[in-house]
């Protein structure tokens, strides 16, 4: 397991610690909007003991399991225990009034704080890192190539065809030696480049479709891609779907020369 | 040369093919090596395309010269067929 893996698990770790305060913080308001929950003395001390010591257990369970990062996370440490012990305020704040003003002022003046600002835009930057809002979501919208950024084509196809790629579908790149880019190569295709008609489909010069070698593959799960619709060679109006991804990012499973 | 508008990857490659010949009649064999190198990198349309701009803009006052009177505007639609095909 390497570094990035272990930053990527602590911060897809830490989204869910994210998650379970702003679902306390909604309980709270909800529960300060509503205000007909009456709940018993009783319960309400066993909720508050039961709810820090369950968000303390996943906190350092889910988050730190080793206890390598405590330290750099000891604010957010603070705030699961801020929030489970605002988790106390839910049975007294169903009941009294005054203290329902006092929550709403607190909460708000909370979101007034630049700093609650700050955490919140970390923590979806971290999610949106951690990919924790699934695969679409941490679909490249660009990929940085030598000839300038290539964008991901909104186009049903294209978008079918992503997912395609981000499963793990065969990749391909045919080239002549010498002449193109093998291993490093960002641009790949959806299908063999031997297939009759593919020149055309894939707007490649007809005098140059003569490839020698073919590679297949997978892009690395994970790892930034786009695809777009090439522009074929009239009268063969394209469609067909090129994948860009980063250099490095072609996992070559075989080598094949006609 | 004759004036054509660029409004596909034919006339790109047409035009490709010459300004190759145009290099090599002015003494311009490196260039007329750059892009052909381009046009054979391979079984990408998006590579190839992409290739050829990167040529274009940086021999862009050479190739705009060799283009003729309308080499600015040829020059300039070929780059931006191939922005367009990028998705820029």
């Amino acid at each position: 397991m390497n570094a990035k893996t272990i930053e990527m698990m602590m911060l897809n770790r830490k989204m869910l610690v994210w998650k379970v305060i702003w679902s306390v913080w909604l309980i709270i308001f909800a529960t300060m909007q509503a205000t007909v929950v009456a709940v018993p003395c009783s319960m309400t001390s066993a909720f508050r003991s039961a709810a820090a010591s369950e968000l303390q257990t996943l906190y350092q369970f889910e988050t730190d399991p080793l206890g390598l990062v405590s330290d750099q996370y000891q604010n957010l440490l603070n705030d699961v225990q801020a929030v489970a012990n605002a988790g106390a305020y839910l049975g007294r704040l169903s009941a009294d009034p005054c203290e329902q003003q006092r929550a709403r002022a607190a909460l708000l003046a909370a979101l007034m704080n630049p700093n609650t600002y700050a955490d919140a835009v970390f923590g979806i930057d971290s999610a949106l890192a951690a990919g924790f809002f699934g695969p679409e979501a941490t679909a490249a919208e660009t990929i940085a190539t030598p000839y300038g950024a290539a964008v991901q084509s909104s186009a049903p196809e294209a978008l079918s065809a992503l997912e395609q790629v981000q499963n793990g579908a065969t990749v391909y790149k045919g080239g002549v030696l010498g002449s193109s880019v093998t291993g490093d190569s960002q641009f790949l295709a959806l299908e063999n480049p031997l297939n009759p008609g593919y020149a055309g489909r894939y707007g490649i010069p007809p005098q140059n479709a003569n490839f020698n070698f073919v590679l297949t593959g997978q892009v690395q799960p994970g790892a930034s891609v786009i695809t777009r619709v090439a522009p074929g060679i009239p009268p063969n109006p394209g469609g067909a779907i090129e994948a860009v991804t980063t250099p490095g990012a072609f996992q070559i499973n075989s080598f094949h020369m006609p | 040369m004759n004036a054509q508008n660029i409004n596909s990857t034919a006339d790109i490659y047409d035009l490709v093919e010459k300004l190759k010949i145009e290099c090599r009649n002015n003494g311009l064999g490196d260039l007329a090596t750059q892009l052909d190198g381009a046009m054979s990198l391979g079984s990408s349309g998006l590579e190839i395309l992409g290739a050829i701009r990167k040529v274009f803009v940086e021999n862009r006052t050479t190739i705009e010269h060799l283009l003729g009177p309308t080499g600015r505007e040829r020059s300039g639609q070929v780059i931006a067929f191939v922005d367009k095909a990028f998705g820029r």
